[in-house]
């Protein structure tokens, strides 16, 4: 064999090889292209591209966020929809109720009210408070002071009976100025004659009779009367 | 992506594209670095130099249709490689042989390993003729031209290589490998 044969076999099986790397091959090949410095281009800084990004993003998470927060929106909106049917129900139930158990209180009522109207009729009081008083009065010269005898009668007030001790109220429930005042009981004393005077062998002086008089005092007006000075509150008949 | 496109995108400095270019040509540019070479980590400086050259030179290429950017790459590879040679140890050639001397080469059985078996254990002044001159195909012009000797002296050395290679095979012969 020519030498020529024996070089172009050997280029044939150089240039013909088609072995895969080997692992040695492999990695120097990492190796070798982490080594290369290479000019490269500088990467563009897409900033559309970032804002296209961020955007979208922030789309995408708001639209998210809505979504939930409208979800959870219609879920209470139901759920109040259906505490409203209920209160509804439960409302109407209790007119129902309500309605059924007036009805029948006014029938108790109407019940009721027949018996006592017997009652009532029969024991409306008269509601009035005699004052009997006696007091001489003799202008404002002397008085002879007799104690009241004041007469109670019945009170009734609405439907319940009071059977009250004569007379005092009237007098406790004014609002009178002094203490003297106070006292139903009080009388003035009488006053000590500025002077007395003695007539003989004249006829004596024509006293004013009075006849006994009733008088029929409401609570206000003996507050009003008493108010006022005492000769000229109480009318009452003196005898002689 | 054809070849004028890569070209075109590794000049504009893409870096896909000259991930692409790398992967397109390493397997190539480290066998044949490596056949030069032989020592794996001389290899792979060589393959560093070689890629920085071409993805920083490739916009001056001119792509001259299809297998003009493997000679260009094998060009620089092999450019490379003499020059790593060179100066890591400089060749000693030893003395010229009679022209008419020739070598009988007898059928043997041979595969790739063989081959690059044999290729390694050549002394590096053959070896580096011998890849000039009957793998890449250099003419002793060019070659002697390259690595800076005579004529003769390459053709010497292609002589002795070749020899080598068959004293190999018989020794393979013998021994049954």
């Amino acid at each position: 064999m020519e030498h020529n044969e024996m070089d172009d076999l050997f280029r044939k099986m150089i240039k013909e090889d088609i072995s895969e790397l080997n692992d040695q091959e492999r990695v120097s090949k990492i190796d070798i292209w982490n080594e290369l410095d290479v000019p490269s281009r500088k990467r563009n800084f897409h900033f559309w591209k970032i804002a296209a990004a961020i955007l979208l993003l922030l789309w995408g998470g708001t639209g998210w966020f809505f979504s939930n927060k409208i979800n959870h929106k219609k879920q209470e909106f139901t759920q109040l929809q259906n505490n409203y049917e209920e209160v509804k129900n439960k409302l109407t139930s209790l007119e129902f109720t309500y309605k059924s158990e007036e009805l029948a209180n006014k029938i108790i009522k109407e019940n009721l009210k027949e018996p006592n109207k017997t009652t009532e009729t029969s024991t409306i009081p008269v509601i009035q408070k005699e004052v009997i008083e006696k007091i001489v009065l003799v202008h404002d010269t002397i008085f002879i002071n007799q104690n009241i005898s004041p007469k109670q009668l019945v009170q009734v007030v609405k439907d319940t009976v009071f059977i009250e001790v004569p007379v005092k109220a009237p007098f406790k429930m004014t609002e009178l100025k002094n203490k003297k005042e106070q006292s139903p009981k009080y009388q003035p004393k009488p006053k000590t004659p500025s002077k007395i005077e003695f007539v003989f062998g004249k006829k004596p002086l024509k006293k004013p009779i009075l006849q006994n008089k009733l008088i029929i005092i409401n609570e206000n007006e003996v507050a009003k009367k008493t108010t006022k000075t005492n000769s000229s509150l109480i009318k009452i008949p003196i005898k002689n | 992506m054809d070849e004028k496109q890569l070209i075109q995108e590794c000049s504009n400095q893409n870096r896909k594209a000259q991930k692409l270019f790398f992967e397109t040509f390493y397997k190539s540019v480290f066998r044949l670095a490596k056949r030069y070479l032989v020592d794996h980590h001389e290899t792979e400086d060589v393959v560093i130099i070689v890629f920085n050259k071409a993805l920083k030179n490739i916009s001056h290429f001119e792509y001259r249709g299809e297998g003009s950017l493997i000679k260009w790459m094998n060009t620089i590879t092999i450019n490379e490689s003499i020059k790593a040679i060179k100066k890591v140890r400089p060749i000693h050639y030893q003395d010229e042989i009679k022209m008419d001397e020739s070598v009988v080469f007898e059928n043997y059985s041979l595969d790739i390993e063989k081959v690059n078996r044999i290729l390694e254990r050549m002394p590096k002044g053959y070896r580096t003729v011998f890849n000039l001159y009957a793998i890449d195909e250099y003419s002793h012009s060019e070659i002697a031209e390259i690595l800076n000797i005579s004529r003769n002296t390459s053709k010497s050395q292609l002589l002795k290589a070749r020899k080598f290679i068959i004293q190999e095979l018989n020794k393979g012969k013998e021994y049954g490998t």
